[in-house]
């Protein structure tokens, strides 16, 4: 269907193709270009991220639920708050045993990142607006 | 026993469905960026807690008018505090919740059973919150409803509902029960479920063994059988209908089957030597036993209307306690032809018998899981204990570590497996459960010593 079609209009201006820029030459993004995500800074993000859904991610409990991991991905705004709805979007590890606890353990995981309240660095916002989480279980 | 009318029952979220059934997304103080570039910042979570307790407060069931009932708890007041003590008494112990009761609790108004105080209960620390209520109709029935609650999200989970008669009021609460533990394990059910076992009195050397039925939580107690013969490993048929036991009756053994609707019996075989261990086939037109004639003991099945038996094992050895797969294909048995007791697996007509069970010590009793996936026995290795494995005999697994564990039988679920422990010294049996994890146990009540357990159906 065509980009155009119903509600919505075409995002592209006719001034595309003549590769000129729009009439007020300025993006529409509202938040700022923040700075490039260095691999350092990368990995404080995940950390930091882990650090806090780790108090409310609560596995379900049963037999070969250790082996089970759940991706799950949401967008954040810039003030942490949810700019979309948590999805899962893979898993893995699923066996015979653990197959009923597959739901419930996407269920749980979704449950965690709502139960979040993410705290994390406005400048480095570019690296955390989208996230993709693996959640599991390790057994003592 | 009747089947309780279903009023209502509505998943509201369940997991499955449950991305679509979430509140609205949270609001946000800014307008979201275009996303479209930015980078995906991936990583792990790990939940390595001991425990994995869900906090559960059930506090009392209101009622819009205190009544009088047939009921044995009385009013419906006090049945209000009574379904929800059965409700918590049902989810304790089993190692995935922490279930606090109604004694603890404040009682809900009724207003409140469908639009909680969430900011009490968070402040109570509770994850979740089982709300109900109780009313008695003109005609004495009772009408119970149950709703759980994620206090964390304010968010209804499950809400149902059920009639009941005044007599079978506990298994409104034993629904409410499954309905949550369904909900929140993501496994089947089985609170509203029955138990068949041996009930044992009188001194050792003149033991009484009467076959006895009760509620998956002890109540109900019923002998069914006198004890003028003893009776041993009652079995529930598929379709949980009728139980098939073992009867010794001066010395002969006999096979019969006891309708537990009609409360009839009948029989089904007469062993002509030592007879043991009758089991159904899944599709409930057979019988699998063990006999020993002229010093060797063998698999027979015969059909559970009667009739000829047929000899399915033919070894030097001795070959018992065959039990099918769920599809009903294969047998799984003990046998001793390779010097100490083993676990085999055959062709349901006997072919191909192969040993499965190549770990240190001993191992009987099996019984396939009725998922398919393991088989429970009791492994021997010095003290007596319940292990799973797969049907391959790989991934053993010790759940229980008593000093005399056996006869491992399944719930319908395939996730609780029950046996019976012998005591070291007074040698008293009793009836114990333990969950897949191993972590998880806890003792059925009964009013005398007890062994031989099998579990009967979800009710309907």
């Amino acid at each position: 269907p065509s980009a155009a079609r119903g509600g919505g209009a075409s995002r592209i201006g006719d001034d595309f193709l003549k590769g000129v820029p729009g009439s007020d030459g300025r993006g529409k993004a509202q938040t700022p270009a923040g700075p490039v995500i260095s691999a350092q800074v990368r990995t404080s993000l995940q950390a930091e991220v882990s650090r806090q859904l780790k108090p409310h991610w609560q596995s379900p409990d049963g037999v070969d639920v250790d082996q089970l991991a759940t991706t799950v991905e949401w967008n954040l705004n810039l003030d942490g708050t949810l700019a979309s709805q948590p999805r899962c979007i893979a898993h893995r590890g699923e066996t015979a045993a653990n197959r009923p606890q597959v739901d419930r353990h996407c269920e749980q995981a979704k449950r965690a990142v709502r139960l979040t309240r993410f705290a994390l660095p406005a400048q480095f916002y570019g690296g955390w607006q989208r996230i993709q989480f693996e959640f599991n279980r390790k057994l003592n | 026993m009747k089947p309780i009318a279903i009023l209502l029952l509505i998943f509201a979220a369940t997991p499955g469905v449950a991305q679509s059934q979430q509140s609205a997304p949270a609001q946000t103080a800014q307008p979201a960026a275009d996303i479209s570039q930015a980078e995906v910042l991936t990583g792990t979570v790990t939940d390595d807690s001991s425990t994995q307790n869900i906090g559960i407060a059930i506090p009392a069931f209101p009622t819009e008018a205190d009544v009088q009932t047939f009921a044995s708890a009385g009013s419906t007041a006090e049945l209000g505090r009574a379904l929800a003590e059965v409700i918590t008494a049902d989810l304790k112990d089993n190692g995935l919740f922490k279930p606090t009761g109604p004694a603890a609790l404040p009682l809900p108004s009724l207003a409140q059973v469908t639009a909680p105080d969430f900011p009490l209960w968070q402040g109570k620390g509770a994850d979740m919150l089982v709300h109900g209520s109780v009313s008695a109709g003109a005609n004495g029935q009772l009408t119970v409803g149950c709703y759980l609650y994620d206090v964390a999200l304010n968010q209804q989970l499950i809400k149902a509902s059920w009639q009941v008669g005044p007599a079978e009021w506990r298994r409104a609460a034993h629904k409410c029960a499954d309905v949550v533990y369904a909900r929140l394990s993501g496994e089947s059910p089985f609170f509203d479920s029955r138990i068949a076992y041996i009930a044992e009195t009188g001194p050792k050397d003149h033991r009484m063994k009467r076959l006895a039925i009760m509620d998956s939580d002890g109540a109900n107690h019923r002998f069914i059988t006198t004890g003028q013969a003893i009776a041993l490993t009652p079995r529930y048929s598929p379709d949980y209908k009728q139980i098939v036991y073992l009867s010794y009756l001066n010395g002969t053994p006999r096979i019969y089957v006891y309708d537990t609707v009609a409360g009839t019996q009948r029989l089904v075989t007469e062993g002509k030597g030592p007879t043991f261990a009758p089991r159904w086939s899944p599709d409930g037109q057979w019988i699998l036993y063990s006999m020993a004639l002229g010093g060797n003991t063998d698999i027979y099945r015969v059909p559970a209307s009667g009739g000829a038996s047929q000899r399915l094992t033919d070894g030097p050895g001795i070959d018992v306690g065959g039990s099918y797969s769920p599809d009903g294909s294969k047998i799984v048995f003990e046998s001793d032809r390779s010097g100490g007791q083993q676990i085999y697996v055959m062709n349901a007509d006997g072919s191909d018998p192969h040993r499965i069970s190549f770990f240190g010590g001993r191992a009987a009793t099996p019984e396939w899981s009725p998922r398919g996936d393991q088989i429970a026995f009791t492994h021997i290795a010095g003290d007596f204990h319940i292990g799973v494995m797969s049907p391959a005999g790989g991934a053993l697994r010790q759940l229980t570590s008593g000093w005399q564990d056996e006869a491992p039988t399944w719930a319908p679920n395939g996730r609780i497996i029950q046996f019976f422990r012998t005591e070291k010294g007074t040698g008293r049996t009793g009836l114990w459960q333990v969950d897949l994890t191993g972590k998880n146990e806890r003792r059925l009540p009964t009013p005398v010593d007890a062994s031989d357990p099998a579990w009967g159906p979800v009710l309907p």
